[in-house]
């Protein structure tokens, strides 16, 4: 089970992006998160996250919380959907209120919303193929990228299928596919695992935990199932507040080597918020 | 992908081809004014529809949730909806070009192109850039799907409205429907030129909210001053979408009966059976009436340099259709000019003239039993008749 901080590994630049050789798109592996006293309000007056801070560097990192507990609006602050109104945010030194810290991450971003961004009708290789288009992938690598995004996900044989073909897991890598064009430093995930049924689930979970050998993977999940499969760290989010932030072994407690499951996790977060999960 | 439906596109372009193909380019005036007028009418139909397809198009994509998907990655969601923006408004202005030529075909394109003829064309072209900017930034920012048809039906509404005001709030109304442009005329600068500029600002603007950026808020407050300064010039300015067209260079000229007649190059068709008509009436009033023997069409200058107004003695109005009984008509007007008063005794006088006159060129003219009775009396009773009219016409009072 991967979890802890690996050891540092500096990834390559992607290929070079014509106009853009001033841009240092390194970041290093595993990405570093650092949220500083942020919060989150919506129009309307609903507060989404209370003064969340909190530092992780695991290769995977769960948000943990039941729902409406914060963890989409910090995912989508993550992944710079929503402008930071207050506090900072720094994604492997980089911060998320600069122009050119923005355009960093954007460029090492890979991100699996929630719901399904692709219109039915389109073949999987084209609908990735507009994502690379959209991330900004030269022409002349977009087929290779494609390919290898489809090969990631081992979704090869389905590249000229089109979506309303695909079964409900197939979807789901389809979307985890469509994140890793142009090999992204880090993922952002919301809800993965969500509406796959228990098979489907722990194919996933497998592939997940491939991926996360090469990219930092940040996951809100309200499944202590799957923080348990798969977490190094993981930040416990309650009513936009942070109850706890730290390693799952840390949360549970018990000997380093011992497994960890779901009901400990649930039992932990229970205990630490007053609050189930689910 | 990005852009709107291949159904949208077509429907905007065969709407585009309904209109032109059920014009009437007989209808037209001599010259680029009128066709381009029609042209620029349509877009009361091409707008509304442009406007629906951008909005329909960027609402689903913010639904599917691709817009937010977009603004994670280096385009952003800028580029995506720059791309249906481009899209929506590249298959209105094709559409548009494509009932621009099937007009151009069948009218009778003749004379000078002026620059505010020019006008007409480019403010077509800024309502449809308008109407799917505003399409894309509506959409984008509420995405029920029942927002892009209501937004539609609303636009359509609003220019109908507009379309049909009067007074001064005929002035923002981008189409002039009532308006045809017979050939002294063209469009009034002025005021199509402050509809361009109220439209650039909105659509400035309506681009800049796709920006969500700093820089964007800057655009935004340039874009409301534009508005503003051109929404005061729009509620002082003439709001007459017509203006007299530049002197010509030359005018064409021809003479019968002792009758000249002078028009506008693009009036070359209608100059013989108005001379005829003119020499007509001449011969008609018997000398009984001091007529003017040298006619221009309105809009050439006079002599003293005044841009000829129907009111104007020897000043003549070319019918726009060629029947006998419009160029009579016309023709005694000429002879008889209009005085410029506002009812009384001078206007009545002038009704008992034009009677006359009428009665006397057209035999198959039942007019008033009254002046029958003089055309039928002698000469000096009729002479005598008529200056009393004259004078009371004379009198006018403004």
């Amino acid at each position: 089970m991967p979890g802890g901080a690996g050891p540092v590994t500096r990834l390559g630049c992607p290929p070079a992006i014509p106009g853009r050789a001033d841009v240092d798109l390194s970041i290093d592996q595993p990405v570093r998160l650092t949220v500083d006293d942020v919060s989150h309000t919506y129009r309307g007056g609903r507060e989404a996250l209370r003064s969340v801070s909190f530092e992780v560097g695991a290769p995977v990192v769960a948000l943990l919380g039941p729902n409406g507990a914060g963890k989409t609006t910090l995912l989508r602050l993550l992944s710079t959907a929503e402008p930071v109104q207050s506090g900072g945010i720094r994604i492997g030194g980089h911060s998320l209120s600069d122009p050119y810290g923005r355009t960093v991450v954007r460029r090492r971003l890979g991100v699996v919303p929630q719901g399904s961004p692709i219109r039915e009708g389109l073949r999987c290789r084209d609908f990735l193929a507009y994502v690379a288009w959209l991330r900004d992938v030269p022409a002349q690598n977009a087929d290779r990228e494609v390919a290898r995004a489809l090969d990631a996900v081992e979704l090869s044989d389905r590249a000229t299928d089109r979506v309303k073909t695909l079964s409900g897991g197939m979807k789901q890598r389809l979307l985890l596919a469509q994140a890793l064009v142009g090999a992204p430093a880090i993922l952002v995930l919301d809800e993965p695992t969500v509406g796959l049924d228990p098979r489907q689930r722990h194919g996933l979970r497998g592939l997940l935990a491939r991926l996360a050998h090469d990219v930092t993977l940040v996951i809100a999940t309200h499944l202590v199932e799957d923080v348990a499969a798969l977490a190094g760290d993981v930040v416990l989010l309650d009513e936009g507040r942070v109850g706890f932030c730290g390693s799952v072994r840390e949360l549970v407690g018990g000997d380093k080597g011992d497994p960890v499951t779901g009901a400990q996790v649930e039992a932990a977060f229970l205990e630490r918020t007053g609050t189930p999960v689910l | 992908m990005q852009g709107v439906s291949l159904g949208a596109g077509l429907l905007i372009t065969a709407v585009a081809l309904c209109v032109s193909l059920v014009a009437s380019p007989a209808a037209f005036a001599p010259g680029w004014a009128d066709p381009l007028n029609y042209v620029l009418t349509s877009t009361v139909y091409l707008g509304p529809l442009t406007l629906s397809a951008a909005a329909s198009a960027s609402s689903q994509l913010s639904r599917t949730g691709l817009l937010s998907l977009a603004s994670t990655t280096p385009r952003g969601r800028r580029s995506v909806l720059t791309v249906s923006l481009a899209a929506a408004a590249g298959w209105s202005v094709v559409a548009l070009l494509a009932e621009a030529v099937v007009i151009g075909l069948s009218a009778e394109l003749d004379g000078p192109f002026s620059l505010p003829m020019a006008l007409l064309p480019i403010s077509a072209v800024g309502v449809l850039a308008l109407s799917a900017a505003s399409g894309v930034a509506l959409g984008a920012r509420y995405d029920a799907w029942l927002v892009a048809p209501a937004a539609g039906l609303g636009t359509f509404l609003v220019l109908w409205f507009l379309a049909l005001a009067d007074g001064q709030l005929a002035a923002f109304s981008p189409v002039f429907t009532s308006t045809f442009y017979q050939v002294p005329f063209e469009p009034h600068a002025a005021l199509v030129l402050l509809q361009i500029g109220l439209g650039t600002s909105v659509l400035t603007a309506a681009v800049a909210t796709f920006a969500l950026t700093r820089r964007a808020r800057g655009v935004l407050a340039v874009a409301a001053v534009g508005a503003l300064a051109s929404v005061v010039g729009l509620a002082v300015v003439n709001p007459t979408p017509v203006q007299y067209r530049s002197q010509p260079g030359s005018v064409l000229c021809a003479s019968d009966g002792g009758v000249v007649v002078c028009v506008w190059p693009d009036s070359r068709r209608g100059l013989g059976p108005m001379l005829g008509a003119l020499a007509d009436a001449k011969a008609a009033s018997g000398g009984l009436l001091s007529t003017p023997t040298r006619f221009s069409e309105e809009g050439i200058a006079l002599s003293d340099g005044r841009v000829g107004r129907p009111s104007d003695p020897g000043v003549v109005v070319l019918p726009s259709q060629a029947g006998q009984e419009e160029l009579r008509f016309r023709a005694v007007r000429a002879l008889v000019p209009e005085p410029e008063c506002s009812g009384g005794r001078a206007v009545d006088a002038w009704y008992d003239v034009i009677e006359w006159l009428t009665t006397r060129l057209d035999s198959a003219y039942i007019g008033r039993e009254d002046v029958r009775a003089v055309t039928s009396s002698e000469p000096s009773e009729q002479r005598r008749w008529l200056d009393e009219r004259v004078s009371r016409m004379r009198e006018c009072t403004r």
